[in-house]
């Protein structure tokens, strides 16, 4: 039991790999907040492109978002570091390369996530909205986009938590994360304590996201009921 | 001869490859209440959105007060929109926002009227259709019947020159039915222009000035209320009387 605790719960070895630890959280939550927004923009153009264009436009986005679907998101990763950010000539840093490969892949799920959303607004909404003479941009503003937003926005919460629990992948090209950082921890001060504890801060965050997604869902199906 | 409210001259449309309204002519003057009756399928909801150019159509023209809406450009048709009210079979009152705050969107948005007077006029709308006890309730707090009074009040605060109801109660349970009929008798004694859809006989009978009986997009009948319903001429119209009575 001793050695079970001088292991695991070793307050020591937690306090001696501080700053490996901060590093390893700072770089998650870099690339994290970075990829995030990257991909909500992303996925935005990406739906754009997809309803204003043609059939041909059409076709061509349903096919990228299949191909980033079917794509491991380890793959991607290595392919951007090392074949697609050499080619464009782009400062070879794991950190461009890891956001521009999630940006890739979970942008193409945000532009689903908005698309599914505009799909579920009633048309009987935008007919009422015109018939009472309601300009465009303020049909737009005062009946799609709050409606859009309590439809998308739970989805987006989770597509979030899944990003976030991506982001360990982009040690595969040698971006340091934190449970990088945890493992590199765990060797140097030769206990498991603080790979236990960021791998107990990592879920816990998720578990929150995850706890949020639902909150958001219930609360959004309450408002949108008609 | 004054100009009617409505005219459409020479209107067709076709949905999905098919021909609903080829060529049709129909005046509203001023006061009347217009009912359309006819199968389902005939038209009469092509046409009625055809009045207020939710479809538009390929030929002819549409005419609020002898101004053409066909080819305007969209803020100015949405300015003679916000002339014509509308009320669906399914409601489409806005989910996210409160009975008043329905009631006052157009007001606000439509009209530019200031804030404190659209409210104070929606409040008053809300009271006129029975509804003064709900104004701050969201629509999944109404019932289907008060729902479609709300979606009354919204259209006639516009103060429109016509409205446009399309079976405004077939969506409701039977006991909802009279209270929204209500409201549009109260409409009717105001001495509003109105074109109606609807199957509710008694309503019609008791209401409209007028009967329109639309089958495969054309009129087969043209005639006051009361005559049409005692006495329909045409075989079609016999058959769809005695159906529904």
């Amino acid at each position: 039991m001793e050695a079970l605790i001088k292991h695991f719960a070793n307050f020591d070895a937690l306090w001696n790999a501080r700053v490996v630890l901060l590093e390893g959280a700072l770089g998650t939550l870099k690339l994290g907040s970075i990829a995030l927004i990257l991909s909500m923009l992303a996925g935005a153009v990406i739906f754009a492109v997809q309803i204003s264009g043609g059939d041909r436009r059409r076709k061509l986005v349903e096919w990228y978002i299949d191909v980033m679907r079917a794509m491991p998101l380890m793959v991607l990763l290595v392919i951007v570091h090392y074949v697609i950010m050499p080619l464009l000539g782009v400062r070879v840093d794991p950190f461009y390369a890891a956001a521009f490969a999630f940006l890739l892949k979970h942008g193409a799920y945000f532009s689903e996530i908005y698309r599914s959303g505009w799909l579920a607004i009633e048309k009987g909404q935008i007919l009422a909205a015109n018939a009472l003479g309601l300009r465009q941009w303020r049909i737009v503003q005062m009946v799609i986009v709050p409606q859009l937003s309590l439809i998308v926005i739970p989805a987006m919460t989770s597509q979030a938590t899944l990003l976030l629990r991506d982001l360990p992948l982009a040690f595969a090209i040698g971006y340091f994360e934190i449970l990088t950082s945890a493992r590199a921890a765990q060797v140097f001060t030769r206990n498991s304590t603080p790979l236990l504890g960021a791998v107990v801060a990592y879920s816990v965050t998720l578990l929150l996201l995850q706890w949020l997604t639902g909150r958001l869902e219930r609360y959004s199906r309450r408002r949108l009921e008609a | 001869m004054t100009v009617p409210v409505m005219r459409l001259r020479n209107i067709s449309k076709t949905l999905g490859g098919k021909l609903i309204l080829p060529r049709i002519n129909i005046d509203v003057p001023n006061g009347q209440v217009l009912a359309i009756l006819g199968p389902s399928g005939g038209g009469k909801s092509t046409m009625l959105r055809c009045m207020n150019l939710l479809e538009v159509p390929e030929t002819g023209s549409v005419e609020l007060d002898g101004v053409n809406l066909v080819g305007m450009k969209h803020a100015q048709l949405a300015a003679m929109r916000a002339r014509i009210g509308m009320v669906f079979q399914s409601f489409n009152l806005f989910p996210h926002f409160t009975a008043r705050e329905n009631v006052t969107l157009a007001l606000r948005y439509a009209l530019d009227v200031a804030e404190e007077e659209a409210s104070a006029r929606a409040s008053e709308a809300l009271i006129r259709v029975g509804l003064g006890h709900k104004l701050d309730s969201y629509p999944r707090h109404l019932s289907g019947g008060q729902q479609q009074r709300v979606a009354i009040a919204r259209a006639m605060v516009m103060k429109p020159r016509l409205m446009l109801f399309d079976e405004p109660t077939s969506a409701l349970d039977a006991e909802m039915v009279a209270e929204v009929l209500q409201v549009m008798r109260d409409l009717v004694a105001g001495g509003m222009t109105m074109v109606v859809v609807s199957h509710e006989i008694g309503f019609v009978r008791h209401a409209a000035d007028r009967i329109v009986f639309l089958a495969e997009g054309t009129i087969v009948e043209d005639r006051p209320a009361a005559e049409f319903l005692d006495d329909p001429q045409e075989e079609r119209s016999r058959k769809f009387i005695s159906a529904i009575l």
